[in-house]
């Protein structure tokens, strides 16, 4: 397949991730594909008529979308495709809150996440499924429409372009935004550090569950927010203004990581509560391997 | 800031040190201002953790902070030297610690190895304990003084700062070392007087000292004196600045039967050298100087035996008359101070002696003169022959002596002149016969202040002669008790005493009792006392029972004259008038000189001689010292009836070096009357040998007392006002520090190591 390599892609798809990402992308589809067929059998199939490209048969799919005539003429099992012809819908909710803008490391949450969101993009996409994207703050900043197109890629990654994580976080604002704007039953991926009202949160996200969205968390954190390992005076100004502090951090870690031991363990078990998929991922992490985790992880969650 | 001085031996180092206490403190603020700027998300954890840890951590780290800011000031006491006195809270109420210093400048200390003295010795490690002590002013008080002037400090009780270093180093290094004796115990003493007077310190007595044997070991009252500063808590340091015990050999005594004689006639003086040394001493020499000039020719001592002493005797006789300087010197040795005596004399032109004779003939007068002077060369005496009339119409001062022969009665003012001419230092001798007024000798002259005849006189016992002239009658011989005049008689086998023979003579009284004082010269084998000696005032007085001539006896004629003649020579020695114008004076007793008003001015002038030093050779009256004095009255007693005239005194001061000082005092008329005063260094210094320090320091009552070395004093007066909390400190800093490790592991505030 080719992909033109924009500057936005450039950005949030290296070379090396595109190449750990397309080693992954067997597994990918057959993971994707295979849950998405099997579960979330379109209930608007084939209302679309408009043609929008031939696809390679694989095995599951149904067999008589198969186009004969490219069979006659080539000898090969293509399947036609439709606007509508799509299993799943992918909505990547990107956090581009202030407090995304933390990064002790090489990328920030923000940069981790948006690369995520892309990589993940990209996966659906090259299964030809529709994929949405939106970036949010306080509001949804940018919207991008769930769709299959192969350019679509582009679309998505320009969404994604803000220059940097901005403003506070209102996360039940953006999930109703989300759900209300949301007409086909789709799974939301919510790429976050979750540093927000938790309570708010949770209200979204089950309004997101009542609407039969499927829901994937990816909670993305720093390393030094999971290990909090500062030493020397040191003034800590809050993100999206929480206040700041000056202190000794390694008199205060203990008490930091009970704290967060505690935030971490609310949030695991409200999701798992609310048949929510949850996964925590570190910024320090390499993109294929949170990537697999997560697939595994949903791998896993098929199996049972 | 001074005040700190008290407290540390480093007091410099205090205040800086005092501001390096604040260092922690500073240094925590700064981290607290200088910090990291870190912008962080998760920022509710941190200020849920801050808030559940937030009391914890201010009282950790005030413990923390604590901690450092007291190991700095450990560190800083550490350095600084902080000291506490065994009495620490005294020291701690701001007492200090009293010094006494009393640095020995007895005659013993010039005792030099061929280059300084042991005085100089003393004085450099007298400096290095002031300066060691210096660098705590206010901490000490010092007073200093010497031994032989204990009353006399040079300061009493003033804190030691630099200023009075600078004050007392050059006081101390001009100081010379005196030619006096003194016991140790003046100046123990004095030391207690300050030191009791001086409540609520730590008293120290340091005694810079040679440690001589002769002042130290077997002396209580040393050790009384030692004890008594125990009493009030002081301790003692003896420091010894000599360890080498020496040789030493000097002239213990010069001495001179008489200090007066005539022109050309011998005067003997005798020397008496004593060995200190355990070694026989041999090949010694001698030389003599009168008036400054060495005599041509030395004097050969012989060997002396070890610790004994030699007696030799020299001749001089001197050409002209006056008063002379003789000075007796041996070879130099360790002590070159006790190797030279003084003395002086007064040669007069010819001795007179006055003899009185009531007898007409004045046979008995002729055999006295004749025995005197047969030749006024030969003796120096010229005997005046007189009757009693004289003793009224002549002064009778001049006279070395008189002798008063066969006198019946004396008037009055005879009898007046002559108490007054014993009192001040005259002699007589009488020599009744049977003319005398015995109710007047048994009365007048045995009235109360005027005791000038001993006994009761009785009658005259006669042997008889008239009998058988064939048989030799029973003569009486004289029998002498052990006097220096009757030495001729009581030699062995002396034949004078029993070729004399008596056989007239009074006899005493029955119920005559000795007065006090009265002592029986000789009896005859009857036992009858027939010479007596006394004393009235100054003067001396010998009554023979018997008469000068042949009337009574045989004495004056052969066979007995050779006796006779030895007799009144030596008896002219006896009672020679002492000249008061010549004195022999041990140095450490005061030079007082008492007059009554009408006898002289109170102008005195006084010719001190230079001390001389070792190799010094100069004329001595050109290097000798000129002062005039003004003589003070003295207070009249209102008690003595005796003396109602009013008296002038004058005590001469620097008289303290060897040597001759000449003091002038002029009579009403201006007439200028000199006493020559010699002045010889005391002999009870020169034996140099060491004491035996275990013998005091264990001495049961003398546990505060220790003797040391002058190299191990040196720190002395600081060490002992306090004990240094060197390791007491250095443990304090340890525990604090591992401490501060501790809490600051606890607080985290050491990064983990990852392995």
């Amino acid at each position: 397949m080719n992909l033109r390599v924009t500057h936005d892609l450039e950005r949030y798809l290296r070379p090396e991730e595109i190449a750990k990402i397309s080693r992954l992308e067997l597994r990918a589809r057959h993971v994707v594909e295979g849950f998405v067929a099997g579960l979330h059998r379109s209930p608007y199939f084939g209302q679309s008529t408009e043609f929008v490209q031939h696809r390679e048969y694989v095995a599951g799919d149904d067999a008589r979308r198969i186009d004969w005539k490219v069979w006659s003429r080539s000898d090969r099992y293509y399947i036609k495709q439709y606007e509508e012809d799509t299993n799943v819908r992918v909505v990547l909710l990107v956090d581009g809150s202030e407090s995304m803008d933390f990064g002790a490391g090489p990328l920030t949450k923000f940069d981790y996440a948006r690369t995520v969101a892309a990589a993940l993009a990209l996966l659906v996409l090259r299964q030809n499924d529709s994929v949405g994207a939106g970036l949010f703050d306080t509001e949804i900043r940018s919207v991008i429409p769930a769709s299959s197109r192969h350019n679509h890629l582009q679309a998505v990654l320009a969404g994604l372009s803000a220059e940097r994580a901005a403003g506070t976080t209102d996360i039940t604002r953006v999930l109703h935004a989300s759900a209300e704007s949301m007409k086909h039953r789709s799974i939301v991926v919510l790429i976050s550090d979750l540093l927000c009202d938790r309570d708010a949160l949770f209200r979204g996200l089950q309004l997101l569950r009542q609407r039969k969205h499927e829901v994937l968390i990816l909670h993305v954190m720093d390393d030094q927010e999971l290990d909090f390992d500062y030493s020397g005076t040191l003034r800590f100004e809050g993100l999206e203004a929480t206040g700041r502090l000056t202190c000794d951090p390694a008199a205060l870690r203990n008490g930091y990581l009970k704290a967060m031991e505690q935030f971490l363990e609310v949030v695991r078990r409200r999701c798992a509560s609310s048949v929510i998929d949850y996964k925590l991922v570190r910024t320090s992490e390499h993109l294929d391997a949170a990537l697999s985790q997560f697939l595994n992880f949903r791998i896993g969650m098929k199996v049972k | 800031m001074s005040w700190l001085a008290q407290y540390f031996l480093n007091p410099a180092f205090v205040l800086p040190g005092a501001a390096l206490i604040s260092g922690p403190i500073i240094i925590h603020l700064l981290s607290r201002l200088r910090y990291r700027r870190i912008r962080f998300a998760a920022m509710e954890f941190l200020l849920q953790s801050d808030e559940m840890n937030r009391r914890r951590l201010i009282i950790e780290q005030l413990l923390l902070l604590l901690l450092r800011v007291l190991a700095v000031a450990l560190i800083v006491l550490l350095l600084a030297r902080l000291i506490l006195a065994p009495s620490g809270m005294l020291l701690m109420r701001g007492a200090t610690a009293h010094h006494v210093l009393i640095l020995d400048d007895t005659l013993s200390m010039r005792d030099h190895d061929g280059q300084d003295a042991i005085y100089a010795s003393a004085v450099k490690v007298l400096e290095r304990m002031l300066s060691a002590g210096s660098y705590r002013p206010q901490a000490i008080r010092i007073t200093v003084l010497s031994m032989t002037t204990a009353d006399r400090p040079l300061v009493t009780a003033r804190a030691l700062d630099a200023a009075l270093l600078q004050e007392l180093i050059p006081r101390i290094r001009s100081s010379t070392c005196s030619w006096k004796s003194a016991s140790p115990v003046a100046g123990l003493r004095a030391a207690a007087a300050h030191l009791s007077a001086d409540g609520g310190v730590a008293p120290v007595v340091h005694v810079v000292t040679d440690f001589r044997q002769s002042d130290w070991n077997d002396r209580p009252e040393v050790v009384a004196a030692l004890d008594a500063l125990g009493k009030i808590g002081a301790a003692v340091n003896i420091v010894r600045v000599t360890d080498q015990v020496r040789s030493n050999i000097a002239i213990a005594r010069l001495a001179s039967r008489n200090a007066a004689t005539a022109v050309g006639i011998p005067w003997r003086m005798a020397a008496t050298i004593r060995n200190f040394n355990q070694q026989r001493v041999s090949g010694l020499r001698a030389t003599i100087l009168v008036d400054g000039r060495e005599l041509p020719g030395r004097v050969q001592i012989p060997d002396i035996e070890p610790e004994s002493e030699l007696v030799i005797s020299h001749d001089l006789s001197f050409d002209t008359p006056g008063r002379h300087h003789v000075e007796f010197r041996l070879d130099d040795d360790t002590l070159n101070e006790d190797n030279r005596r003084h003395t002086a004399v007064h040669v007069a032109p010819e001795r007179r002696v006055l003899v009185v004779d009531d007898q007409g003939q004045q046979e008995d007068a002729g055999f006295v003169s004749a025995a005197l002077s047969p030749d006024p060369q030969l003796t120096g005496i010229v005997a005046e022959r007189r009757t009693s009339d004289i003793l009224t119409s002549v002064p009778l001062r001049p006279y070395d002596c008189i002798y008063l022969m066969n006198i019946r009665e004396l008037p009055a003012d005879a009898v007046q002149l002559l108490t007054e001419y014993v009192t001040t230092g005259g002699g007589i001798v009488w020599f009744p016969d049977d003319q005398a007024n015995t109710d007047w000798y048994n009365t007048v002259l045995q009235e109360n202040g005027r005791e000038l005849f001993p006994v009761a006189l009785s009658v005259v016992n006669e042997i008889d002669m008239s009998g058988n002239r064939a048989a030799v009658p029973a003569f009486e011989t004289p029998v002498f008790e052990d006097h220096e005049i009757f030495e001729v008689f009581n030699t062995a086998d002396s034949p004078f005493s029993a070729l004399t023979l008596f056989h007239r003579w009074f006899r005493v009284a029955d119920d005559w009792e000795p007065r006090q004082g009265v002592k029986i010269l000789a009896r005859l084998t009857s036992n009858d006392p027939i010479i007596f000696a006394h004393r009235l005032g100054e003067g001396k007085i010998l009554t023979f029972l018997t008469t000068a001539g042949r009337r009574w006896s045989n004495w004056p004629v052969p066979p007995a004259s050779p006796g006779y003649v030895v007799m009144h020579l030596r008896m002219h020695l006896h009672l020679q008038r002492l000249d008061m114008t010549v004195l022999d004076r041990e140095i450490g007793s005061p030079l007082k000189f008492e007059w009554p008003v009408r006898q002289f001015t109170d102008t005195v002038e006084l010719f001190v001689p230079e001390p001389e030093e070792i190799d010094r050779r100069s004329d001595r009256a050109e290097s000798d010292g000129f002062l005039r004095l003004q003589a003070d009255p003295l207070p009249r007693n209102p008690e003595s009836r005796g003396d109602p005239e009013d008296r002038l005194a004058v005590t001469i001061p620097s008289a303290d070096h060897p040597g001759l000082y000449r003091v002038r005092r002029f009579t009403q008329d201006g007439d200028p009357l000199e006493t020559w005063i010699a002045r010889n260094v005391p002999t009870s210094e020169s034996q140099l040998n060491l004491a035996d320090a275990n013998q005091l320091e264990q001495h049961p009552e003398l546990e505060h007392v220790q003797v040391l070395d002058g190299d191990a004093a040196n720190t002395l007066s600081t060490a002992d006002t306090g004990r240094e909390l060197r390791w007491v400190l250095l443990g304090l800093v340890c525990v604090v520090l591992m401490s501060e490790q501790l809490l600051a592991l606890r607080l985290s505030f050491h990064p983990e190591v990852k392995i």
